[in-house]
């Protein structure tokens, strides 16, 4: 039987034990959820696994949100993902609208 | 100095480094220095010591409190009734992993673990199954009564002695899995 937290277990096991897991204190009191340990994490993750790694920056979107603003900021998401994967080219404008609208429009 | 949580205790239990009491309570608590230097295996490894000198309900990875105050009124006081009524459910217990990974040749390997693993389960007192992660191919979480570990881990062993599995156990662990089956009545077959 592996001991938990050996090394022999992989980071990955022990991350698979972990994250979302427990008890969780409710938000409303004065316990915080930190985010500075998190981000020492982050770096190990890369090298561990994609799968893991994703779970996790899941798990650490989850808290800077909660941290930082109250309202949910999707759209930030993968773009805190420093140098792994490429931010998503600006989406084109959609022009259906605005020839609907000129078409419409009474003389 | 801010405190970053492990694990709910009973006041009592005899392992403990540090601990912040309220009544017969007591969460397992170490001064988190802010540096980012929190290393899970390090926590796992911490509050898995915990758990055949009594049971433990672990705080989710990453909390810190405030201070000693804010855990007493704020974490401990609130929920005291439910942490009592957990920890005597899992007194005695303890969570173990087994991690399957199929061996053989593709073509005859089994779809999945099917009655492989009936003896193991019927060691335990609940079942559950995990995602199974990258290093395995089916991860089992069962509940294990500390006294049956011995008889668990050969169990589990003579599994891994067929030549088509490879069959590991990590723990114990605390209940992480069982945190929320209190009214679970049944047990999980395979």
């Amino acid at each position: 039987m592996t001991a938990p937290g050996q090394p022999t277990g992989g980071l990955a096991d022990t991350l698979n034990i972990l994250l979302d897991k427990g008890l969780v204190i409710d938000a409303s009191v004065k316990v915080l959820l930190i985010g500075i340990e998190l981000v020492a994490i982050e770096a190990r993750i890369v090298i561990s696994s994609v799968d893991t790694y994703i779970r996790f920056l899941e798990a650490m979107q989850r808290l800077e949100v909660q941290k930082q603003d109250p309202a949910p900021r999707f759209s930030q998401g993968l773009s805190r993902t420093i140098g792994l994967i490429p931010q998503a080219p600006p989406t084109p404008a959609i022009a259906v609208p605005a020839e609907r609208a000129t078409h419409v429009e009474p003389q | 100095m801010t405190l970053r949580l492990y694990g709910v205790v009973r006041a009592r239990h005899p392992r403990v480094p540090r601990r912040v009491c309220w009544e017969d309570l007591a969460m397992v608590v170490e001064d988190d220095a802010g540096g980012g230097d929190a290393d899970p295996a390090a926590h796992l490894s911490t509050i898995s010591a915990l758990v055949e000198h009594g049971p433990v309900l672990p705080v989710r990875f990453g909390t810190v409190a405030d201070d000693e105050h804010a855990v007493r009124t704020d974490v401990l006081a609130p929920s005291a009734e439910r942490f009592r009524a957990d920890l005597d459910r899992l007194d005695g217990l303890a969570e173990v992993h087994v991690c399957l990974r199929f061996t053989g040749d593709p073509a005859w390997r089994p779809a999945g673990s099917n009655g492989l693993l009936a003896p193991v389960s019927d060691l335990a007192r609940d079942v559950v199954r995990l995602t199974p992660g990258e290093h395995a191919d089916e991860r089992w979480a069962l509940l294990v009564g500390l006294g049956d570990l011995p008889v668990f881990r050969a169990t589990v062993a003579a599994v891994d002695a067929d030549p088509d599995v490879h069959a590991e156990c990590v723990g114990p662990l605390p209940a992480y899995s069982f945190l929320d089956r209190r009214d679970a009545g049944s047990r999980w077959g395979f």
